[in-house]
């Protein structure tokens, strides 16, 4: 077996005297630093719930399959990937953010805002204006509610009860079709 | 990213057997100790503790560090002691915990009915990834012809998802020499502890 052989070097004084090394130890304590710490994160499968205080805002540390909730906030936000369940109520302002096949149910609350992927069900009632942009195969519900904005990105379905003004943009540009009483539809009924 | 460092391992346990006594010796100069003016270090990075920063929990990785020697003699004149200065880069992935749902919304977009969305949220418990950049002073013992331990108390720059600062950090640790250019070598200390490879050059 061969191994590594290096030219011998002759060693003589030392490169740099200890003293800039000492010099180097007391910079470092000089500079010693504070670190905040917390824990947080939903789990999969899990209710996560989040509520009082000020702001509430929910991420998934699993990435998707998160049940989260929150309600009696100012402001509340939950961010998800697929397969996910949001419940919101009584806050300012309560936002959603998901994949695909989510589950949202935002009621009694100011404004309801989402962003929401394929097959979403989106549910919003008692809200002052619900906001919502939903992926294809989408379904969307607002009941109770002053102004209701849905914007689909592909085939879906508004359901408008009791709402002041119901705002629903297709793709393209097209109109939406009428599929009975307070329903409109992006694509066919 | 892992494989490579297990084989330099492996190959360096394997090359112990046949190292000759009398061609380590060989190149120990200045009162015992290996002469090396740098030494190359590739290992494993485990975070045993929670890191600094949002993230929780332990975490692992892979790094390398590089060392030049700054003096022969350390602080103890009676010892035979030497004394380093150490930088390198660790890449590290916290696992995480969960129990406290509050995060901050880091980023938003619009509703088309212009409600702002939250579209990110920084959860403080979430896995995370880590980069680690530490400078330190490496005090070193050469204890025997083979072994020798060191104390590394110095700075550790780290960089995570939206957060980043520096921390002191302090390591213990030893190496064996297998032959005279290659070491076994491992640290404890917080944040990150380390087993590799050295090689004195």
């Amino acid at each position: 077996m061969t191994f590594l052989h290096l030219r011998p070097r002759a060693l003589s004084r030392p490169v740099l005297r200890p003293r800039l090394a000492f010099l180097f130890l007391l910079a470092v304590a000089a500079l010693a630093g504070v670190s905040c710490r917390g824990d947080g994160g939903c789990r999969r499968g899990e209710l996560c719930d989040c509520f009082d205080g000020n702001d509430c805002y929910l991420g998934c540390g699993d990435g998707d399959g998160c049940d989260q909730s929150c309600h009696n906030t100012v402001n509340c936000g939950a961010v998800c990937g697929n397969d996910c369940t949001h419940t919101c109520h009584d806050t300012t302002t309560c936002t959603s953010d998901c994949g695909a096949d989510c589950k949202i149910d935002c009621h009694t609350n100011n404004t309801c805002g989402a962003i929401c992927g394929a097959r979403c069900d989106y549910a919003c009632s008692n809200v002052t204006k619900c906001d919502v942009r939903v992926g294809p195969g989408s379904v969307v519900a607002c009941t109770q509610v002053s102004t209701c904005i849905v914007q689909c990105d592909g085939p879906c379905q508004v359901q408008c009860a009791g709402v002041g003004d119901c705002s629903v943009t297709c793709p393209d540009g097209k109109m939406p079709v009428a599929c009975g009483p307070n329903v409109l539809a992006c694509g066919s009924c | 990213m892992l494989r490579p460092l297990a084989w330099l391992l492996t190959a360096a346990v394997l090359a112990a057997p046949g190292v000759a006594h009398a061609q380590y010796r060989a190149h120990a100069f200045y009162r015992g100790q290996p002469g090396y003016t740098f030494e190359l270090e590739p290992h494993l990075v485990a975070g045993l503790a929670n890191p600094p920063g949002p993230g929780v929990n332990q975490g692992g990785g892979a790094g390398l560090r590089g060392s030049f020697v700054v003096s022969r003699d350390g602080f103890i004149p009676s010892a035979n002691d030497s004394l380093a200065i150490g930088f390198g880069i660790d890449a590290l992935h916290y696992r995480g915990t969960y129990g406290d749902y509050f995060g901050t919304c880091v980023s938003r977009a619009p509703a088309p009915g212009g409600t702002l969305v939250c579209t990110e949220v920084d959860s403080p418990g979430g896995p995370r990834n880590y980069i680690f950049v530490p400078l330190v002073l490496q005090w070193n013992f050469w204890l025997t012809e083979r072994w020798s331990a060191f104390v590394e108390p110095g700075l550790d720059l780290y960089f995570t998802a939206h957060h980043g600062g520096v921390v002191p950090s302090l390591g213990i640790g030893g190496r064996f020499q297998l032959n005279n250019v290659v070491s076994l070598i491992f640290r404890l200390g917080w944040p990150t502890a380390t087993v590799g490879v050295s090689f004195l050059l």
